[in-house]
C-alpha cells in the first residue's frame, strides 16, 4: 500500500472507524461529517460531583474537584464530552462584579443580592479581572488542569454567561424588565459593561487554547423576551462577543422556547445563525413541539452542527422506554449525513445512574453510523 | 370631560399597557370620581390582567407583558388595599406561594402570583429562599388552604420534601392543598413526596387548585 492510498484508508477509519476517540468523534460532528456514531454529551455537573463522592458545595469552588468529577463521570459513563466544566455556569461573571453569591453546601449557587440596586451603581461597575476576581481563576483553572491532562482524548471548551443574562444576574430579571420598558438607555449602558466583561472572560479561555465555547443565553429565550426585545437588547451584544473572541468558535447556547413561537422559530433560529454562532441546538421539550429534522436541515444548509438535549426529568424518571423513543426520534431526525451531537440537558442529582448508562446505551443503538434505517 | 366608566376603562389599559409608573395617579382618580376601591380592583385592575392573562396563555404576548401588568397591578394595589373594606360574605380562598429553601429563582412563583390573584385568589407571596419552618408558621396564621411551593433545582427537591413532612408533623396535611412546581418537579416527584400536584404552567394551576378546592368542599 503506498503512502497515499494509506492516508485515504487512514482518513476513512477515522470516520467510520469503531473506536474513534471522544474528541475526534465530536470534532467529525461539528465540522458537519459523520464520525462513528453520533457524540453523546452532558451538560450539569452536579450528578457527577455526587458520584464522585464529593458535596456540590465543594466542587463549586475547587478546579481539582471539578476535573476529579468530569473525568470520572466521562470513563464510567462513557460520556464524550462534558459541557460546563463548572456547577454553576450561571453567577460566576456577576459574583466578579458584586452581585452577592451564597454556596450551600449540597446545591448550586445562587446570587442573593444583585450588585445594580439603582442605576447609579452601573458607574461603579469595573470589569473583573478573570485570573482574580471571586470563583473566575477555579473554572478557568479547572479547563487548564482538564486540557493539560486529558486533553489529548477528550474535547474541552469553555462556557460563560452572555451579556443579557449577565445583566439580569447582576438587576434581577424583573427590576430589568420594567428598565426595558422606562429607561432603556440605562440598560444599554449596563450591556455594555456586561458585553466588556464577557468579553474580558472570554479572552481568558481563550488565552489557554481552548478552540471553542459556549455562551449561556437562558434568560435571552421567548417567552422571557419578545423578538422586539430580543433585536434590540440580545442579538447587537452577542454578536459582538462572538466576533470579539473569533477565532474561538462561539455557540449560543441555553436558547429554549421555540415552540413558544409556533410557527415563527425559524426566524429565531435564522437569527442565532446569522450573529455568528459556531453551531445551533434545540433542547427538550422544544423537540417535541418543532419540527426537528427541519431544525438540523436549516443548520446545515448554513454549515452548523446541531446539538438537541434530552429531557432532564426524562432522564431522571423515565420511564426508560420512553427515553429510548426520545432518543431514537433525535437520532432519526437529525443524525442523517453527520453534524449532530446528543446531549443530557442535566443530570439531576437522584438520577439512578442506570438510567445515565441506559441514555448513553440508546445513543449508541440508535446513533452508530452507518445508521439503520 | 372624562366620563366616569372611561376611567376604569383607562385602568385596564393601563394594566395592559403595563404603565406601572402612572397606575398609582390613574387609581386616585378613580377614587376621586367615587369609584370604591373594590370597585377600582376588580373592574380596573383584575379585568386588564385577566386580559393579559388570557392573551400570554394564547402565546399573543410574551413573559414581560404578563411582568409589567402584575408590577402595575402590585403598584396600584399600595394605594388601594388599606382602603378595601372586608366585605366577610365575599370569599377568597387563599394561597401560599414561596420558592424553597437555597432556592432564590422567582420567576414562575411570580407567574403563578399574577395569574391566581387574577383568578380572584388571596395570595401570600413569602418571596425566595423560604425555610420550610415559615411556608408552616404562615400556613398556620392565615388558615391557608393552598399551599404553593417551588423549587427550580434540582438539588432543593429536598425541601419540598420537607415542607411535606413538616405539614403530617404539624397535624395540618389534611387541611391545606400541597402543590408543587418548578422545572425538576415531575408525576413521579409528587407521588415521592406525597404532594396533592402539579401544574406545567400557571394557568393550568389555577384549574388544578380549583378542582382540588371543589372536590374538598364536596366532601
Amino acid at each position: 500500500m503506498n503512502c497515499l492510498s494509506r492516508k485515504r484508508k487512514n482518513e476513512q477509519n477515522d470516520v467510520k472507524g469503531t473506536s474513534l476517540l471522544p474528541k475526534k468523534r465530536c470534532s467529525l460532528a461539528l465540522s458537519l461529517r459523520e464520525p462513528d456514531r453520533v457524540p453523546i454529551a452532558n451538560y450539569g455537573l452536579e450528578f457527577a460531583a455526587i458520584d464522585a463522592g464529593f458535596k456540590i458545595g465543594e466542587v463549586a469552588v475547587s478546579s481539582q474537584k471539578i476535573v476529579q468529577s468530569t473525568i470520572q463521570f466521562l470513563t464510567k459513563y462513557e460520556f464524550d464530552q462534558q459541557l460546563n466544566l463548572s456547577i454553576d455556569p450561571f453567577n460566576i461573571e456577576a459574583e466578579g462584579m458584586g452581585s452577592k453569591v451564597k454556596f450551600p453546601e449540597n446545591s448550586m449557587p445562587v446570587i442573593t443580592d444583585y450588585a445594580v440596586k439603582d442605576y447609579k451603581d452601573i458607574n461603579s461597575l469595573q470589569v473583573p479581572d478573570p485570573q482574580k476576581a471571586a470563583r473566575m481563576p477555579v473554572i478557568l483553572g479547572a479547563h487548564e488542569l482538564f486540557l493539560e491532562n486529558y486533553g489529548d482524548k477528550y474535547s474541552v471548551a469553555g462556557l460563560f454567561t452572555s451579556p443579557f443574562s449577565l445583566a439580569i444576574a447582576l438587576r434581577g430579571y424583573t427590576n430589568l424588565i420594567k428598565d426595558m420598558k422606562t429607561k432603556p438607555d440605562y440598560v444599554h449602558k449596563l450591556l455594555e459593561v456586561a458585553t466588556e466583561t464577557v468579553l474580558e472572560y472570554g479572552k481568558a479561555f481563550k488565552d489557554i487554547e481552548l478552540p471553542a465555547a459556549t455562551i449561556l443565553e437562558q434568560f435571552a429565550s421567548p417567552p422571557n423576551l419578545s423578538t422586539k426585545q430580543y433585536d434590540e437588547f440580545v442579538l447587537p451584544y452577542v454578536s459582538r462577543v462572538i466576533q470579539g473572541l473569533k477565532p474561538m468558535n462561539i455557540t449560543l447556547g441555553g436558547v429554549w422556547g421555540y415552540s413558544f413561537l409556533q410557527n415563527s422559530w425559524k426566524d429565531l433560529l435564522r437569527k442565532i445563525i446569522a450573529s455568528g454562532s459556531a453551531s445551533t441546538m434545540f433542547l427538550d421539550p422544544d423537540g417535541e413541539y418543532i419540527d426537528i429534522k427541519e431544525f438540523k436541515m436549516i443548520s446545515k444548509f448554513h454549515g452548523r452542527a446541531t446539538f438537541s438535549g434530552i429531557s432532564a426529568n426524562l432522564i431522571r424518571d423515565g420511564p426508560i422506554k420512553l427515553l429510548r423513543q426520545r432518543i431514537s426520534k433525535h437520532c432519526k431526525n437529525c443524525a442523517p449525513g453527520g453534524g449532530y451531537a446528543i446531549f443530557a440537558l442535566y443530570l439531576p442529582p437522584g438520577t439512578p445512574p442506570e438510567n445515565v448508562s441506559a441514555f448513553a446505551s440508546f445513543v449508541k443503538e440508535f446513533g452508530t453510523y452507518p445508521l439503520s434505517t | 370631560m372624562v366620563i366616569k366608566e372611561e376611567l376604569l376603562e383607562d385602568l385596564q389599559k393601563i394594566v395592559i399597557e403595563g404603565d406601572y409608573e402612572i397606575v398609582h395617579e390613574a387609581c386616585q382618580k378613580a377614587l376621586d370620581a367615587g369609584f370604591s376601591a373594590s370597585e377600582i380592583l376588580n373592574t380596573g385592575l383584575i379585568e386588564g390582567i385577566r386580559i393579559v392573562g388570557k392573551k400570554y396563555e394564547g402565546k399573543e404576548l410574551f413573559l414581560p407583558d404578563l411582568i409589567l401588568s402584575g408590577e402595575t397591578m402590585k403598584e396600584g394595589l399600595k394605594l388601594l388595599e388599606p382602603l378595601i373594606e372586608i366585605d366577610e360574605s365575599s370569599y377568597a380562598p387563599n394561597i401560599i406561594l414561596g420558592t424553597v429553601k437555597d432556592d432564590i429563582h422567582d420567576l414562575g412563583k411570580l407567574i403563578l402570583n399574577i395569574v391566581f390573584k387574577a383568578a380572584g385568589f388571596s395570595v401570600i407571596d413569602l418571596g425566595v429562599d423560604v425555610p420550610t419552618a415559615t411556608f408552616i408558621q404562615r400556613a398556620k396564621e392565615t388558615n391557608a388552604e393552598v399551599i404553593g411551593a417551588s423549587c427550580f433545582m434540582a438539588s432543593t427537591l429536598k425541601y419540598l420534601n420537607e415542607i411535606s413532612q413538616s405539614l403530617v408533623e404539624n397535624g395540618i396535611r389534611d387541611d391545606v392543598i400541597f402543590l408543587i412546581g418548578g422545572p425538576p418537579v415531575s408525576k413521579k416527584i409528587v407521588e415521592t413526596i406525597g404532594a396533592d400536584g402539579y401544574a406545567r404552567d400557571a394557568f393550568e394551576a389555577v384549574k388544578l387548585v380549583e378542582q382540588l378546592l371543589h372536590s374538598k368542599q364536596a366532601s
